[in-house]
């Protein structure tokens, strides 16, 4: 596992779990501190909205955190806990019984890039274009370019967040693209 | 290296994920390929877009998850900024259940029985209209963690 939010960690992951469950609080927070900007992406990409983004991100990381004695180790603990805030997200939705918001352009603003091999490659409002390109895409494919992109899971991961086979996350990631690329020469 | 053996590839390395022979092995052939280029700057560019989590996400959710796991609260500090809603469930639950006990019997002593068990409360606890009737249930939405807590000590004594 690399470390996407905090640098590297001073504890290994299981080490991190086996403190979880016994309440640790440095534990805890390191966890958190560590999957935090993946959890809110997801509920980003589902919701569309920053503040119902953050109460499905804080809910889910909530209930993976209780519910850990349940987490077997079958798949890593990151694309177990992003499934779950992406159940906590279409309960929302559902919840809610309200469209997806649509993002703002100013959402994915310039300013708040965070660099990338990218930079200096592509125009800075390029850049900011493309992700908001990317909020138009159907779920599936919006999560699996996403989840692939982003968060650097295989695509057997992809499959297990957003329920569907790694051939299908496959597919759904290579459609968004091909779409992506086909609406950036528009 | 071909195209169909680097797609799966080019995410890690547009987001600098890979090792440093891999890496360049992909930007060898990207430097050649003018789809897997263009591919490739499509991915950077989503990668160096993506949000991050809002400033104080992070020191919210540990701390209720530290509250969770010890189950006493640190004073003075806001446990949620969102209320659970078990907690305005059973709360509603133990006033309903209060009004209607009071609405059937009328001892000195009433008993209780919620889901929360057995809740003895003497008359002078419960809330009660001028008129005799037993008051509605508070709008709980609008209540202070501090008043909520405050409302639910008072009844479970």
């Amino acid at each position: 596992m690399k470390p996407s939010d905090a640098g590297e960690a001073a504890f290994s992951e299981s080490e991190l779990l086996s403190g979880a469950r016994e309440g640790n609080p440095e534990a805890l927070e390191e966890l958190v501190a560590l999957h935090q900007s993946s959890a809110f992406r997801v509920a980003l990409g589902i919701l569309g909205g920053e503040a119902d983004a953050k109460d499905a991100a804080q809910d889910g990381i909530l209930r993976a955190l209780k519910g850990l004695a349940g987490f077997r180790g079958d798949a890593s603990f990151r694309t177990w806990l992003l499934a779950i805030v992406a159940n906590e997200a279409r309960s929302m939705l559902r919840r809610t019984a309200r469209r997806r918001e649509a993002p703002r352009d100013d959402d994915f603003a310039a300013d708040s890039l965070t660099g990338g091999v990218a930079e200096g490659v592509v125009l800075r409002a390029e850049v900011a274009r493309v992700r908001a390109l990317l909020a138009r895409l159907p779920e599936k494919q919006r999560l699996a370019v996403q989840l692939r992109v982003d968060e650097g899971l295989s695509f057997r991961e992809v499959g297990d967040v957003i329920g569907s086979s790694e051939g299908a996350a496959r597919v759904n990631y290579h459609h968004g693209i091909r779409r992506l690329r086909e609406w950036l020469k528009e | 290296m071909t195209c169909e053996e680097l797609a799966d590839r080019l995410p890690d390395w547009a987001a600098g994920r890979l090792g440093d022979a891999e890496s360049a092995l992909v930007a060898a052939h990207v430097a050649v390929c003018d789809d897997c280029s263009a591919q490739g700057s499509v991915l950077g560019a989503l990668f160096a877009a993506r949000p991050e989590a809002p400033v104080g996400l992070a020191e919210r959710i540990a701390r209720v998850a530290c509250a969770q796991a010890h189950a006493v609260p640190e004073a003075g500090t806001n446990r949620s900024w969102r209320r659970p809603a078990w907690v305005l469930s059973a709360a509603a639950v133990l006033v309903l259940a209060v009004g209607t006990t009071v609405l059937l019997r009328a001892p000195q002593m009433i008993e209780v029985v919620s889901v929360l068990g057995e809740v003895p409360l003497e008359e002078s606890q419960v809330w009660i209209a001028d008129d005799g009737a037993v008051a509605g249930a508070p709008v709980l939405d609008d209540l202070s963690d501090e008043a909520l807590a405050t409302l639910l000590e008072e009844l479970g004594e």
